[in-house]
């Protein structure tokens, strides 16, 4: 059988646009759910249960692909002159190569899990040729995410070879498909970037992909892909069924159901607006109106569309999914909206649940309590832990206590609780923050994490090992409380205890690279550098990218006296985790010992940056001010790791030592 | 956890009900058409992850929990029959095989919307049962669906189609391992167990086609029987399953066992070339073989468990 009657097959099908759709979505909850099983770092659906694993899995991803398909099925299109249908099809089954990458990437890290990274921004354009280049492994890249584009690319060149027979197209075909899955990759990050390409800095770019009115990341990045799948759907509508973007785009019966959401939108930012001003300064709360409208424009095309139609499938498809992404309770309104429209003879009932959508769109859940204002209460409640999460994100923990503290005396909940906890905690008040966090009567899986590093600060290592044990009996996150109890066994020296937990750890499927990683810190901690460098290397061997694994062979190089190689692992290991604020402390000590102390004295206030709360950095910090001879910041320093740890004996050695 | 439970319980009922007024009868047929062998040799497995996980965790079981995570994967199983059948009208028809569709005369819209019911239930059942499980249950459905509709249809294409029922065989087991493992159930489920289901399915399966072998011709699916003729076919097919069966003391690690397992497959294999083949016996032998594994595995779980 020829590639040209190979294809014909497959254009031959017969199947409805309800079956090809329900297809391509298994084929990516397939991948997004074998991708969270054998990712390395996570677990099963990807993050502690949360609605963010939710919206990843069934909700971001399949935006993502359906996108990138979209936009291909475009560039084929556009470049054989083929019916859409009949390229949608074929397009439809070379998708099914995105299978593979969880499947390759498992191979690769000899099943034990891998770690995913994905594309940051645009300035990684430049980087270009290193994803081309199969001699090195890629830090933005997994293994099977290379060889899943690269299949596609082929699979592009080749189907537009055989359609054309023109080299020319093919290869424009490749370089098209290419930029289309590139710039899919940082197209979010590059839009959260916005604000501070043009100088304003007063929200990082987390809190803009985060705190969007939308509140989970994953929400955020779905708007863009939405806005990018109704973009390329109308162009290839309008050259596949160029009636259908008229019926959606038609202002004559559109134009109040739009009016009353723009209305309902208005209404709830001038509520919201006293108490949470952000929402003018993120560009994605704009994107988001957008794609409200939009959502609104093609779910009233779907009331006004015969049943039964191919027409009305489409648009229920895309009114849904987009609904969704908006939130569940944007979801209800405009459901109840289509229902009127659809159903009764009195349309113009239909506004107001369009109105409420548009509502719904800023208070979300608590809309029920907002629309009318007379629960004023529940209107700041809103819009102050809005505004708090939101300096939260920020790193503003001073601003982020006031809002959150704010809120608490209007409602005792404990996710504002946490959140004061956590904000003291950052703040270096550990006693607070651990009482605080202490009084959550069932805490998340976050909370837990928050009050064990405190303790595990705090040098009080039995209590977190504690904490942790209590998780793990209300099975929360079993596999990752092992590890942590393994870790803190490791660093105390406790090897029966250790081993326990680690296999433990192991029963529940944690990644072979993290326990040959604890058990090099335990060997490293006793002294041991030879056993400690052959587990980290076996580490490195199930992971090139285990940090902890780079970072301890950094030290034993250092112990050695090999500076330029411990240099080289801790410089590959931050190339990995660039925020991970041991790894500045550790470089810095390294600059410390070859006495190139500005490079030290800028690593250590690197280190301090990421994480306040570090006892040594501060320590380490001390001793370049006293090699200055600034005996007074060196003193601040010291008081300042005493703060942290009061039990850190270094730094009360050395304030004596001033001192005498 | 009790609350939320009594909701797939009413939705189940509420569509039996609202079916049942749709379509008298309809019930009744589908009981009768539901293949409560292969139904049977899904839930086996299931069983077996269980077993593991409360073994291996030394946790008891939650026998509603169980309860329903059966219950999540009859329907699921019963869903992918209705998607089978549904696509495979033709093929039956020639293949005068009964199924839902038929032999009797429930209309297609129908029967979609009993397979729509069957969908919602079994994610209902998963779903109380918690988010992961739900996870693998749907990975469990998207299976079948790409097994059994165009433009996938993988049932197609031998040896895939038969790797692929053994897959839904090991994810079924993965899903009642999972009641006990919330973490990275696929990653930490014992390799031993999964050759034990995986391996012994793959080469023991083929039976299944032989009754839709005039069907599968004209409609073009490739299976043992369709790619090797009739008769080869037969003692390919035959020689697959004693070899199945020959296999588990090997991967259990347990050469005694072959004393049940030798005459168990030779049985199969005599069964498997008798005219008129009547796959029921197949089936009996199988069970034969999964209670005795039952047993050595409870008196000594260490055969299948790591250490």
């Amino acid at each position: 059988m020829n590639a040209h009657h190979f294809i014909k097959k497959i254009e031959d099908q017969k199947f409805s646009f309800l079956i090809g759709f329900l297809t391509f979505f298994a084929i990516i909850l397939c991948r997004n759910i074998l991708e969270s099983v054998f990712e390395g770092t996570q677990i099963l659906g990807f993050s502690p249960i949360n609605s963010h694993s939710f919206y990843m899995i069934f909700v971001h991803f399949p935006l993502f692909y359906i996108s990138i398909f979209l936009w291909i099925l475009f560039v084929f299109m556009s470049l054989t002159r083929e019916n859409w249908i009949k390229v949608s099809k074929t397009l439809l089954m070379g998708m099914a190569v995105i299978i593979v990458t969880p499947i390759i990437d498992i191979i690769v890290s000899k099943g034990s899990g891998y770690t995913l990274t994905y594309l940051k921004g645009f300035e990684e354009f430049t980087e270009i040729h290193k994803f081309f280049d199969f001699t090195r492994d890629l830090i933005q890249a997994s293994w099977g995410q290379r060889i899943e584009i690269l299949l596609i690319l082929i699979g592009g060149f080749t189907y537009v070879l055989i359609k054309t027979k023109n080299y020319l197209k093919s290869v424009i075909a490749l370089i098209l498909i290419y930029l289309v899955i590139f710039l899919h990759g940082v197209l979010p990050n590059t839009i959260a970037k916005i604000p501070s390409y043009f100088g304003a800095h007063t929200l990082s770019f987390k809190t803009i992909i985060t705190n969007g009115i939308l509140a989970i990341d994953s929400q955020n990045y779905a708007v863009i892909f939405s806005l990018s799948i109704i973009l390329i759907g109308f162009f290839i509508l309008r050259k596949g069924k160029k009636e259908l973007t008229k019926k959606i785009f038609n202002f004559r019966f559109s134009g109040l159901v739009i009016l009353s959401l723009c209305l309902g939108i208005i209404y709830g930012i001038l509520l919201i607006s006293p108490y949470y001003t952000f929402i003018f300064y993120n560009p994605i709360s704009y994107l988001i109106f957008l794609l409200a409208l939009l959502t609104c424009f093609i779910v009233n095309a779907a009331a006004l569309s015969n049943r039964a139609s191919v027409d009305l499938h489409i648009l229920t498809v895309a009114g849904i999914l987009f609904a969704v992404v908006l939130g569940p309770v944007f979801l209800i309104f405009i459901t109840i909206f289509f229902l009127i429209k659809k159903l009764s003879h009195l349309k113009w009932l239909a506004l107001i649940p369009c109105f409420c959508a548009g509502f719904a769109l800023i208070f979300q859940e608590a809309v029920f309590k907002t629309i009318i204002p007379i629960d004023k209460k529940a209107i700041e409640i809103k819009g102050r832990k809005l505004a708090g999460w939101c300096y939260f994100l920020n790193t503003d923990y001073e601003q982020a206590m006031d809002e959150y503290t704010g809120t608490y005396s209007l409602c005792r909940d404990d996710e504002i609780l946490k959140r004061i906890g956590q904000c003291h905690l950052n703040l270096g008040d550990l006693n607070k923050g651990i009482e605080l966090l202490e009084e959550i009567p069932e805490p998340d899986y976050e909370t837990i994490l928050s009050l064990g590093q405190a303790y595990t600060q705090k040098g009080k290592h039995t209590r977190t090992i504690e904490v942790y044990e209590k998780a793990i009996k209300r099975n929360v996150e079993p596999a990752e409380f092992f590890i942590k109890i393994a870790q803190i066994a490791s660093r105390e020296g406790l090897e029966k205890e250790m081993s326990q937990a680690l296999e433990k750890s192991l029963l529940y499927g944690n990644s072979k690279y993290k326990i040959f990683q604890i058990k090099g810190d335990f060997y490293l901690g006793k002294g041991d550098k030879k056993k400690a460098l052959k587990m980290y290397t076996k580490a490195l061997h199930y992971n090139s990218r285990a940090v902890k694994a780079l970072a301890g062979l950094g030290l034993i190089y250092h112990q050695q006296g090999n500076i330029k190689s411990a240099e080289e692992q801790f410089l590959k290991a931050l190339n990995i985790e660039p925020n991970n604020d041991a790894l500045y402390n550790n470089l810095g000590a390294l600059y410390f010992i070859t006495k190139e102390y500005e490079k030290a004295e800028q690593l250590f206030k690197k280190s301090i940056k990421k994480n306040p709360n570090q006892t040594e950095a501060f320590y380490n910090l001390g001793l370049i001010y006293e090699k200055k001879g600034r005996i007074e910041h060196a003193l601040a320093m010291y008081h300042k790791a005493l703060k942290v740890n009061p039990s850190y004996a270094p730094a009360q050695r050395r304030i004596e030592g001033i001192k005498k | 956890m009790i609350l939320y439970s009594i909701i797939p319980i009413i939705v189940t009922i509420i569509s039996a009900v609202v079916m049942e007024k749709k379509e008298p009868g309809i019930v009744k047929n589908w009981t009768s058409g539901s293949r409560p062998f292969i139904a049977l040799h899904y839930l086996f497995p299931t069983y077996f992850g269980i077993f593991l996980g409360t073994h291996m965790f030394q946790s008891p079981i939650n026998y509603l929990d169980a309860f329903f995570l059966i219950c999540a994967i009859f329907f699921s199983f019963q869903t992918s029959v209705v998607t089978n059948d549904i696509n495979d009208i033709k093929a039956d028809r020639i293949s005068e095989k009964t199924s839902l569709l038929n032999s009797k005369s429930s209309a297609i819209k129908h029967i979609q919307e009993l397979g729509v019911c069957f969908f919602l239930i079994s994610l209902l059942f998963a779903f109380v049962l918690g988010y992961r499980i739900l996870l693998i249950v749907l990975l469990g459905h998207i299976l079948h669906f790409t097994y059994s509709s165009p433009p996938f249809r993988l049932k197609r294409f031998f040896p895939v189609s038969i790797f692929m029922l053994a897959l839904g065989a090991l994810l079924a087991a993965i899903a009642g391992y999972a009641l006990f493992e919330p973490s990275k159930p696929f990653l930490s489920f014992p390799v031993k167990a999964s050759l034990l289901i995986t391996i012994p399915l793959f080469l023991g399966l083929n039976f299944r086609d032989l009754a839709d072998y005039s069907g599968d011709k004209k409609t073009k699916v490739a299976t043992l029987f369709t790619l090797c003729g009739l008769n080869t076919g037969r003692y390919i097919n035959a020689f697959a399953i004693l070899l199945s069966y020959i296999l588990i003391p090997l991967i259990v690690q347990m050469p005694l066992f072959f004393i049940a397992a030798i005459p168990l497959g030779l049985t199969s294999f005599y069964f498997c070339l008798k005219q008129p083949f009547q796959e029921n016996y197949i089936f009996y032998i199988y069970f034969v073989l999964i209670g005795l594994l039952a047993i050595i595995f409870n008196i000594n779980p260490g055969l299948i468990i790591p250490k």
